[in-house]
């Protein structure tokens, strides 16, 4: 008799029982520890799934499935249910929370124009932590889109707001900025028009300075053996084609080094950019 | 690299700082922040004989001369050129290719062809590389 | 008397864990068709697997299964899966089977084609309908030919490959020999023969122009002309570079026009399923 009861509180507490009788709750344990693990097929699944029997799904499920498509990688469907999310959300702590994470949704594709968008549905009113990331997150979106005479607005803005001013960093970020601002594409673009390989030396760049000297200086005297040795017309037919088409090519390298350059502050500044997130203060 | 190392040890450092709660949420979100690549070029240039795995796989001194001269032609002449190749891979890779794989003659032979094909004139037969925006033509030898 | 008692609290817990539970066979499979109406084929798949699990005889969820796999392009996964799931082809049912013999012409699994089609359930005029993309997909184009008169034009896709099978059976392939021929006569004509003239006019004035300025060379400082021997040579080059490019040319003229054949076909077949 013993035996029996045992058995049968055995199989009572067996899990495919638990297996079979998934309530939506615990469809949400699952999803969240799924989650956890990586597993964000399994993890989207079950939110599908509680999602589409559920009579009013929460923000907070929405978030969640945000979540895990964004971790997947399927970024535009995560920025769906943020938005679903964002809807549903009445405390405006964390709708802030949820808008900060959709724009960095958007910036995570490049959409920085929609990321900027995305912002203005922030409300900081009395609320300076909100007002801090939206300002920092904004001046994010604009370096990003290069356009820097607004980040150089926003930043400022903030690092006023947030007491950074003496902060080496932000001061890094200028001395970067400024020199990428002294770079020069076209002046190293006309030195290269005139002396060929001058524009690359301008910018560091010796190795195709030297090259490009070379190979105009000898095409150059191609051509003026090939005029004394021909005539002016086949000279200009044969071999000033092929000047051309190198001389044209040193300068816009010339010009394309001065970029790079000017790339490389920028990126070093955008670095240092990073580490003046509002949340490390 | 050494300024790449110290900017993550002190941002590592700052984080952790930083109080337990929204620790991984600030390092998730920088993480994905520095991501984004302000600029894909800065990504470290590769040299020019380190791009082309197969000039070094040489069967016979031929190859090998061919394969110098492609080599001095890349380093040299191709990366002053102002306006590239009309074709992906480009013309200098497919006749170093030809030639390995169809012998001098015939090689050569192909690669003449191509290069009289390469003019731009007619887009229309070749399929764009979406990535490189140049026609596609690879080396079919059968 | 006890025993009797814990089966029933037993069996009463479960059922009511049954009315609030989202896993149960109905609720599951109206959430993977509503999965798999919204296009989110990689879902419903996994969402069919488990339902087949549980109803392992249950021929509308194999179809959707497989539907899901084959839906998100996941075709030798839906072929495998579908042989996994019937132990003999007589067991299929009939959508099953066409969806099969469908799934076989498009992976162009041919073989696999020739032994199932007589063994499965379908009515001989399908059949007859596949068995003709079978054999164009194969590119047999002259059982084709044969086959398409006998078939109901009525049919979606028969009058479009009807179409196709007459422009394969006008369709002369070009020689090699006659543009090498033109090509080495008059240098790019053999590129006119193949209808590509921008390449031919291109290839005649390199090959021009080069050996101009050889002769150039040569005329002028007689045979230890440099420019007369690097000219010479390009030109050499070029000549014999655009004779081997005129044969090649034929060769991508025709490989071309099948292509393009094989493609509509293939697209015709495809949007007839």
């Amino acid at each position: 008799m013993m035996q029996k009861i045992l058995f049968v509180l055995v199989i009572s507490f067996c899990p495919f029982h638990h297996l079979y009788s998934q309530t939506i709750d615990e469809t949400f344990q699952f999803a969240a520890e799924q989650f956890k693990l990586g597993n964000y097929t399994n993890s989207i699944l079950a939110y599908e799934r509680a999602i589409y029997f559920e009579e009013k799904t929460s923000s907070d499920t929405y978030m969640k499935l945000a979540e895990s498509y964004f971790k997947k990688g399927n970024i535009e469907r995560a920025i769906r249910f943020y938005d679903n999310a964002s809807f549903m959300e009445n405390d405006i702590n964390k709708r802030n929370d949820i808008i900060f994470k959709k724009c960095l949704a958007y910036l995570s594709i490049k959409e920085f124009n929609q990321a900027i968008i995305s912002l203005t549905a922030i409300n900081d009113f009395n609320l300076p932590e909100a007002k801090f990331k939206k300002q920092y997150y904004k001046s994010i979106a604009y370096f990003l889109k290069e356009d820097f005479e607004q980040f150089d607005k926003i930043f400022s803005e903030y690092i006023i707001d947030m007491n950074l001013t003496s902060n080496v960093g932000y001061s890094t970020i200028e001395i970067y900025n400024q020199k990428a601002e002294k770079v020069k594409p076209n002046l190293a673009m006309w030195m290269s028009v005139f002396v060929p390989g001058t524009g690359q030396i301008l910018y560091g760049n010796w190795k195709d300075g030297l090259n490009s000297l070379a190979l105009s200086a000898s095409l150059v005297g191609l051509y003026f053996n090939y005029i004394v040795q021909f005539s002016l017309v086949e000279g200009y037919v044969v071999v000033l084609p092929w000047f051309q088409r190198y001389h044209k090519g040193g300068y816009m390298k010339a010009k394309e080094t001065a970029l790079e350059k000017q790339r490389e502050y920028r990126a070093n500044a955008y670095g240092e950019i990073l580490q003046l997130h509002p949340a490390l203060f | 690299m050494s300024l790449k190392m110290t900017r993550c040890i002190v941002l590592t450092l700052l984080i952790s700082v930083f109080g337990f709660q929204s620790w991984s949420q600030v390092e998730e979100e920088l993480a994905v922040l520095s991501a984004i690549k302000y600029d894909d070029s800065t990504v470290e240039k590769v040299k020019v004989r380190n791009q082309y795995e197969h000039v070094h796989v040489n069967t016979n001194e031929i190859q090998f001369v061919f394969s110098g001269l492609f080599l001095f032609y890349k380093s040299f002449i191709s990366s002053q050129d102002a306006q590239s190749c009309s074709f992906i891979p480009s013309c200098s890779v497919y006749a170093l290719e030809a030639v390995k794989k169809q012998g001098v003659l015939k090689g050569m032979m192909n690669g003449f062809d191509r290069l009289s094909r390469c003019n731009s004139l007619s887009p229309e037969k070749y399929e764009v590389d979406p990535e490189t925006r140049l026609l596609i033509d690879p080396l079919q030898v059968q | 008397m006890r025993l009797f008692l814990l089966i029933f609290t037993l069996l009463w817990t479960t059922n009511l864990c049954y009315s609030q539970d989202i896993y149960t066979v109905n609720k599951s499979k109206e959430f993977a068709s509503y999965l798999f109406k919204s296009g989110q084929y990689e879902l419903s798949a996994v969402e069919y697997e488990r339902l087949l699990f549980m109803e392992k005889n249950n021929d509308l969820l194999k179809i959707a299964l497989v539907r899901s796999y084959f839906e998100n392009g996941e075709l030798e996964k839906a072929i495998k899966r579908t042989e996994s799931l019937y132990t003999s082809l007589s067991d299929f049912p009939n959508p099953m089977g066409e969806l099969y013999l469908q799934m076989l012409i498009l992976g162009k699994r041919f073989e696999g084609f020739d032994s199932s089609a007589e063994n499965l359930p379908i009515d001989k005029e399908k059949l007859n309908i596949y068995e003709l993309h079978r054999d164009i997909m194969a590119g047999n184009w002259a059982e084709a030919e044969v086959k398409i008169p006998q078939l109901n034009f009525n049919q979606p896709s028969i009058s479009g490959l009807n179409r196709l099978s007459k422009q394969v059976s006008i369709f002369k392939p070009k020689k090699p020999w006659v543009s090498v021929l033109m090509s080495a006569v008059l240098p790019g004509s053999g590129k006119f023969y193949t209808g590509d003239y921008k390449d031919g006019i291109f290839s005649l004035l390199v090959v021009g122009g080069t050996a101009f300025q050889s002769y150039r060379g040569f005329s002028k400082n007689g045979a230890s002309s440099t420019v007369g021997w690097v000219f010479a040579g390009l030109s050499t080059g070029f000549y014999a570079g655009n004779i081997y490019g005129s044969a090649k040319a034929v060769k991508v003229y025709n490989q071309n026009f099948w292509l393009e054949i094989e493609n509509d076909a293939e697209d015709i077949i495809r949007s007839s399923y």
